[in-house]
């Protein structure tokens, strides 16, 4: 193999694509920002994306977005949409005021000090709030966006060593008596035992933390595999394994008991003018190489992600995708999926799902992505509250 | 006083991370949160005794930045001042007859909307709302957690946008 030259030159690749070892497999661009502007020109799923959840998007975005001639207008929309809503519920907090319902005036109109919520949301070293006033928030948190965005900022914590200073190589102590002459130095040998014995410290609490403590590990996002070789490929998710769609999904994690969602990457975006959108199938199998597909479910989305039209049952599927240009259907390729029902996996997610804590959904990701049920876990991501950490995990691989 | 402010510079960055993307912005931020702990530090504001200086500088941190965000964007707020109120001494930002309309126009997008959607989200998005009712009392009447309950209103009012960006491409295809 010279990387020159296709292993097989007199053989017609049916999918024609470049070689892996022609190009890079993984993506060249960082994991930073959630979309880029050249994304959001030139990629619809992006835009859409970026639209579902203009709530979570940076400034920067929005003003991308707001300026587009196409997206402006949607963003408009969804903006005002979602100001009629919350003025709704700010009608009916007055209403229900003036009624009595919620104590004299309109308290719950005004927006909270900072302080009240950062005490609402359970930031870190929060003080607790009286009952009447946590339920005044929380309503008032349906009528006012801002207020709304700025508690959904404290839903991750803050990594513990940021809170305790460990990230930099200067004494922890806050020391306030830094302009005395530093003592004279009796001993030199504490330069030698001092960080021995911190760094025994360190190790001996590491030990005892892990020994005696293993189910408050505090939780990671899981590493996202990389897909090599697979960036290229139009049909992203689902793929592997894939939670069956049940009531048991639904009392546990009701976030993932909805419809399959399918997505098709990049390369599969609608390229020219005559393109009129995608058609889906979906293949039930035996899981054998050589059984005969049945046909069970077939759609015709206008954008790349979309939700199947029906629930599958446990089995093995196959799924096909074509784009229609010109009135022909052009082939995008076939992807393979199980639906598994998996309620070994079921009762480990409903146990850290009711065991609560802020980092309960980042443990269930991580499980559901330990046990190779990536898309669920995908899906699943996409419930959390927008942090680097998420956006790393859900970039990492085809189909952000 | 310097050197501690710097140890905990990326503790400074993680909480104004939350608020601005732009890295210009995140340092002017990150100057005027400095400046105001500062002042707070000479006021005596931080007490050991009620927990460790980390926590009380992320929160001391957080509220600032929110305060400031305050008071340079409302760009997202709604309007929230009930009718009947005291009229403010300033100009009327109360909308014209065109807004009007364009409320009224959406308020009718909005509902056809809710309309399209399964039972259960519909009666999240009235519940929150139409109603002004809290995560706690939409959970007990639908027997839900209360996280189970901002999953579910964050999936409905996801499928309310989809519902409308459809509406949109659709009403574009007609023009």
């Amino acid at each position: 193999m010279n990387g020159e030259t296709p292993e097989i030159p007199d053989r017609k690749d049916p999918f024609p694509r470049a070689a892996s070892d022609l190009r890079a497999a993984m993506k060249n661009t960082s994991n930073g920002p959630r979309f880029s502007p050249a994304d959001l020109q030139n990629d619809p799923k992006a835009a859409h994306d970026a639209l579902l959840h203009w709530d979570e998007q940076s400034e920067q975005i929005l003003r991308l977005l707001a300026e587009h001639p196409e997206h402006g207008g949607r963003l408009d929309t969804l903006q005002r949409a979602d100001g009629w809503l919350r003025q709704r519920a700010a009608d009916s907090i007055v209403a229900r005021t003036q009624n009595g319902e919620h104590g004299p005036g309109p308290a719950s109109l005004a927006c909270p000090s900072a302080d009240e919520l950062y005490d609402f949301a359970a930031g870190p070293g929060a003080s607790p709030l009286r009952r009447d006033r946590q339920l005044a928030i929380d309503r008032h948190l349906a009528a006012c966006a801002s207020c709304d965005s700025f508690v959904a900022t404290l839903a991750t914590a803050p990594p513990s060593p940021l809170i305790l200073g460990l990230d930099e190589s200067v004494d922890a102590a806050p020391d306030t008596s830094h302009d005395q002459p530093a003592p004279i130095r009796r001993f030199p040998m504490r330069r030698v035992l001092v960080p021995i014995a911190a760094a025994a410290a360190i190790v001996l609490a590491i030990g005892v933390w892990r020994a005696f403590t293993p189910t408050t590990t505090r939780a990671a996002w899981p590493a996202a595999p990389l897909l090599r070789g697979e960036t290229a490929d139009a049909l992203l998710w689902p793929r592997g394994r894939i939670l069956e769609r049940s009531e048991s999904l639904a009392r546990v994690a009701p976030a993932l008991a909805t419809a399959i969602p399918f997505e098709l990457g990049p390369t599969a975006r609608l390229g020219s003018a005559d393109a009129a959108g995608y058609r889906l199938q979906v293949f039930r199998t035996e899981g054998g190489a050589f059984d005969a597909p049945t046909a069970v479910a077939e759609w015709s989305p206008t954008s790349a992600a979309s939700a199947s039209p029906v629930l599958f049952a446990a089995g093995h599927y196959t799924w096909k995708a074509w784009t229609r240009e010109r009135g022909l259907d052009v082939e995008l390729g076939s992807r393979d999926f199980e639906v598994v029902p998996a309620e070994a996996v079921l009762r480990e997610l409903a146990a850290i799902l009711e065991s609560g804590g802020p980092d309960a959904g980042v443990r269930a990701v991580a499980l559901l992505d330990a046990r190779g049920f990536r898309a669920d876990a995908r899906a699943l991501a996409r419930t959390l509250p927008p942090s680097p950490e998420r956006d790393a995990y859900l970039g990492r691989t085809p189909g952000r | 006083m310097c050197t501690l402010l710097e140890r905990y510079r990326s503790l400074f960055f993680h909480c104004i991370g939350n608020f601005e993307s732009d890295p210009s912005a995140r340092e002017d931020l990150h100057q005027e949160v400095v400046l105001y702990v500062l002042e707070r530090i000479d006021a005596g504001s931080f007490d050991p005794e009620k927990g460790s200086f980390g926590t009380w500088l992320y929160r001391v941190t957080w509220c600032r930045c929110v305060d400031l965000k305050r008071k340079t964007s409302s760009r997202r707020t709604p309007k929230l001042t009930p009718v009947g109120d005291k009229v403010p001494e300033r100009a009327d930002q109360s909308p014209g007859p065109g807004e009007e309309a364009g409320t009224e126009e959406i308020g009718v997008l909005v509902q056809r909307g809710m309309a399209h959607l399964e039972q259960e989200d519909q009666l999240l998005l009235t519940l929150r709302y139409v109603d002004a009712r809290t995560l706690v009392e939409i959970g007990e009447q639908l027997g839900i957690s209360v996280e189970q309950t901002k999953y579910r209103l964050k999936r409905a009012a996801t499928g309310l946008r989809r519902v409308l960006l459809n509406d949109f491409a659709i009403e574009e295809a007609v023009r």
